[in-house]
């Protein structure tokens, strides 16, 4: 038989055990939870930038439990893998429970967020939106708020006439957006063409299937415009027979390599992957803000209704300086600074 | 066996005062596995250098023990023979009756646990070993075995090491030919000498993983967050704790008991004998993370029950009733996360959001349709193949005196239990609480120290340390090849597995289950799933495809074999049962069931795109 000590002894032990499985418990249980659901992968660089500017404010917040969850749809972007990645996400949503859903980019609205429009526990904040608000059924929805991703081609334009004007080159410039079909850029093609860029430009869009079609675009570009316009071109499959997906650093290097006419990214990306020069909008905004909102509705209690969905602010210039000299295109030093300055210089 | 002689067994176990440190548990266990053995004076018992069998208690008599030196005389109470629990390949003396013997034989395997949890029984032996032998110790012909093993072996070595070192300078000097070029070439080189000393077995398993994280720090391929991140991830403590906690199951007994029970309320019919040896190793699976550890832990009841059945040996019954005993403990690996340490390897290599998401009971309901597939396509064949007439009465008198020995439920029986349901229940509900499995399982562990429920002693034997030491290591390879972006290089050299992986499903389960059974031919069960998870899983998440998926079919097929020597499981139960079956039957059986699997894979089909896996 135990002595008396050993017996007080279990007992404060069991409390003890008890005791502290009961607050962590608790504890556990009352945690605000944030679920980020990402459209792509990790290694994205749009994602991995969204992440920096959602850490920025979310790293202060320790007693958020946060859960990321990739849809990876720019690796396998095939009507099953995408059926398969809606289903996934949704089971956790639904097992895990959270209090808010940052969705980003339009494959998590399509496939996952809009199930949720007004779930009475699950609050979603979107970003990196360019879609229609309908379309999701986000219009007037009760749990719904977030900022839209709209590509800065007024900053584009601008940009086009300041190297037109120091480089001579066209006085009324024709730019060609070329890109790969993935359901984001279908709206870009649509924003791009529905654009008031007259009278000092004009611009016009043009989507592909695969990389050969994407060279024979590249190189009869010259002859009916001025630049190029790149965004994305993960998807490209290698040829109508192959289906296997080009590395996006092969597209780009391929087509700086070939073209004619300068080429332009909307992407801070596009000249990571080999791009020469870059305007495009600010990951680390559709990050922050939707970071921002979150704690809002989890910290102040305010309703998504009453959060005025935010438009798209900032911009960010990437380059690479010597490969811009090497083809003799000259900018004005400001872009240079703001992207020395924003750390986007290649 | 008779009752009576059963009865005695028991009696003399637990007073045998050598036999003191041994455990209730241990000593139910050992029960199937002794005989008595009576010798006329004169009688040889055993010769020096014969090989070792049993280990001997003299119950009655006197016996001499020879060596080339001298002798000793071994009297009631004493131990002979002790060598053969001790690891020695033959006996050191030769013991011949001096007068009417009685002996106890235990079955040397059978002591092969028991002595790994008894660090005192162990001494023990040793002091007897020596006391009978003192400085007349001839140590020659052990020696003499090792020796001629080691040159087989030696060859083997040579070349490995050959291969160690020439592979990476190979891949260094000539890698750029391939399109290999700064640290992914430096990588592949570390993984090509990390692989070769795997496959060669050159090392104990987990040292390759030392070298392999040593030489990425120390040419600073990737910060040491990464290279060491195997050691902090949430599958290093799931394995850890799980470890922990099935040690606890085992050596409390509840385990035994629970087997026991389920043998002694049941049916007694062919029939049920089948399903009851099946259902014990499906019980233990989840339970023990070794498929040698729920071998030894059911064979004895397969032994026990074919004594029981006298006559049966060889004959159809024997070989179904084996069948279930091995299919049991070894058919459901895959299905069941923690029934070897294969599947903590391949949980720890996926991404964390599909380590949350695979947690113990999601991946038993994803491997739940093969699963069921498999055991009922078990069933049919083994109907088919053994079916018989035979009626087969079994006594209860064994399975009643085990339960005797075990004696009423101990405080560590119920806290083994009760830390089983909590566990479950605790993952059942973790939509609930928000706590990850891995943590969960970690508390439990924790509450089983804090109780002593698992002593200090016990925490450092029955852990397997090595093994989580390369699991940290292999996990840490694995994150710093994502980490260099390796697995791109990797997947554009092995472009025709991608196209496959996207483009035809089928085929790729195919081509990947065709290579694992190849590799199986040359690797045991654990490198081909470590090598095959390293290479096929990063390739499957560079394509979208689920690596859970492509992990499950390597945990499942990599289980397959057709020849003895692929399967160490099967050569320890091959041995612990005595090969009481048909063996012919027996292996045709087993192959017939690496096409189940294959079956069980395919059917799961439509189940895993309805769960959005594939």
């Amino acid at each position: 038989m135990p002595s008396f000590h050993r017996k007080a002894v279990n007992v404060l032990m069991s409390v003890f055990l008890v005791g502290v499985a009961a607050i962590f418990l608790y504890h556990s249980i009352n945690r605000p939870r944030i679920l980020i659901l990402h459209s792509y992968d990790a290694a994205y660089p749009w994602v991995r930038d969204v992440n920096i500017g959602l850490m920025r404010v979310l790293e202060k917040k320790g007693s958020y439990s946060l859960r990321w969850q990739y849809m990876d749809l720019k690796i396998s972007p095939s009507p099953a893998s995408r059926r398969a990645a809606g289903i996934t996400a949704r089971q956790i949503i639904d097992e895990w429970n959270p209090d808010v859903l940052i969705a980003i980019d339009d494959d998590a609205q399509d496939l996952v967020a809009r199930y949720y429009v007004n779930h009475p526990r699950v609050k979603i904040v979107f970003a990196g939106l360019q879609g229609s608000l309908v379309d999701y059924g986000y219009k007037g929805a009760e749990n719904v708020t977030g900022i839209l991703e709209e590509k800065p081609l007024k900053a584009f334009r601008t940009a086009l006439l300041d190297i037109s004007k120091i480089n001579n080159l066209a006085t009324v410039p024709r730019v060609l957006h070329i890109a790969d079909k993935s359901p984001s850029v279908v709206f870009n093609d649509r924003h791009i063409k529905e654009f008031e860029w007259g009278p000092s430009a004009q611009g016009d869009s043009i989507l592909v299937d695969n990389f050969d079609d994407w060279q024979k675009k590249v190189s009869d570009a010259g002859q009916t415009a001025d630049y190029i316009m790149v965004s994305n071109y993960r998807k490209l499959a290698r040829s109508a027979t192959d289906s296997r997906l080009v590395p996006a650093r092969e597209v780009m290097l391929w087509t700086e390599a070939n073209t004619k006419v300068p080429v332009i990214g909307t992407n801070a990306f596009n000249v990571e992957d080999g791009g020469t020069l870059a305007i495009g909008g600010s990951p680390y905004e559709q990050g922050q803000v939707s970071a921002r909102m979150a704690v809002e509705i989890i910290d102040f209690n305010k309703k998504p209704k009453a959060m005025p969905i935010q438009p798209t602010m900032q911009f960010v210039v990437a380059m690479r300086v010597e490969e811009l000299k090497k083809k003799n295109i000259r900018l004005s030093p400001l872009y240079e600074a703001f992207a020395r300055g924003t750390n986007n210089n290649f | 066996m008779s009752h009576t002689a059963i009865k005695q067994h028991a009696s003399i176990l637990d007073s045998a005062p050598i036999l003191s440190s041994l455990s209730a548990e241990a000593k139910a266990r050992l029960l199937p596995m002794v005989h008595e053995v009576s010798l006329a004076p004169g009688d040889v018992l055993f010769k020096l250098g014969d090989p070792v069998s049993d280990i001997y208690l003299v119950l009655e008599g006197e016996v001499e023990l020879a060596t080339q030196r001298g002798v000793v005389r071994v009297s009631e109470a004493g131990f002979i023979g002790e060598e053969a629990a001790l690891g020695c390949m033959k006996y050191l003396a030769s013991a011949t009756a001096k007068v009417s013997v009685r002996l106890l034989a235990i079955a040397h395997d059978a002591l092969v646990e028991p002595l790994a949890n008894a660090p005192k029984l162990r001494r023990d032996l040793w002091f007897s070993l020596s006391a009978h032998l003192a400085e007349k110790m001839e140590p020659n012909v052990a020696v003499t075995e090792n020796h001629n093993l080691k040159i087989g072996s030696d060859v083997v070595q040579s070349v490995g090491w050959l291969v160690t070192l020439l592979l990476p300078i190979a891949m260094i000097m000539w890698g750029e030919n391939v399109g290999l070029t700064g640290q992914v070439k430096m990588f592949l080189a570390i993984l090509c000498a990390t692989v070769s000393m795997w496959t060669f077995r050159l090392v104990p398993e987990f040292v390759p993983g030392f070298f392999a994280i040593l030489s990425i720090i120390l040419v600073g391929m990737a910060p040491l967050g990464v290279a060491l991140s195997g050691f902090s991830s949430a599958g290093f403590f799931m394995a850890m704790s799980v470890l922990g906690l099935s040690a606890v199951v085992t050596t409390s007994g509840l385990s035994l008991r629970v087997l026991l029970l389920l043998l002694r309320y049941t049916p007694h019919n062919q029939f049920c004998y089948q399903l009851n040896l099946l259902a014990v190793g499906i019980l233990l699976t989840p339970i023990v993370p070794s498929a040698n550890g729920r071998i030894a832990l059911t064979t004895p009841m397969l032994t026990d029950m074919l004594h029981t059945l006298r006559g049966i040996n060889g004959s159809r019954p024997a070989t179904r009733l084996s069948a279930a005993t091995f299919a049991g403990s070894t058919l459901f690996c895959g299905v069941f996360l923690s029934s070897k340490s294969a599947n903590f390897v391949v949980l720890s290599m996926l991404s964390a959001q599909l380590q949350e998401q695979f947690h113990w009971l999601y991946w038993f309901f994803a491997g739940s349709v093969c699963g069921i597939v498999m055991l009922v396509l078990y069933l049919i064949l083994s109907q088919f193949m053994f079916r018989n007439k035979e009626n087969l009465p079994l006594s209860n008198g064994v399975i009643d005196l085990q339960l005797k020995v075990l004696g009423p439920l101990s405080m560590k029986e119920w806290a083994a239990a009760a830390s089983v349901l909590l566990f479950g229940f605790a993952v059942a509900m973790s939509s609930v609480h928000k706590v990850g499995p891995a943590w969960l399982a970690l508390s439990v562990l924790y509450g089983l120290l804090l109780f002593s429920f698992l002593e200090k002693d016990e925490f450092q034997e029955s852990i397997d340390w090595p093994f989580l030491m390369f699991l940290g290591g292999l996990v840490g390879l694995v994150n710093v090849m994502f980490y260099i972006g390796a697995e791109k290089v990797l997947g554009t050299h092995m472009g025709w597995t991608a196209t496959l992986m996207r483009e035809n499903l089928y085929l790729f389960i195919l081509a990947l289950s065709g290579i694992v059974l190849a590799m199986r031919f040359v690797l045991p069960i654990n490198i081909t799933m470590v090598i095959a998870a390293t290479i096929f899983l990063p390739i499957a998440s560079a394509n979208g495809i689920n690596p859970w998926f492509v992990g499950f079919i390597i945990l499942t097929m990599g289980d397959s074999w057709f020849y003895a020597y692929q399967n160490s499981t099967y050569l320890l139960f091959k041995r612990r049962s005595a090969t009481p079956y048909d063996e012919g039957g027996f292996m045709k059986l087993n192959a017939l069931l690496t096409v189940a699997k294959l079956v069980g894979i395919y059917v799961s089909i439509p189940f895993w795109r309805y769960l959005g896996i594939i």
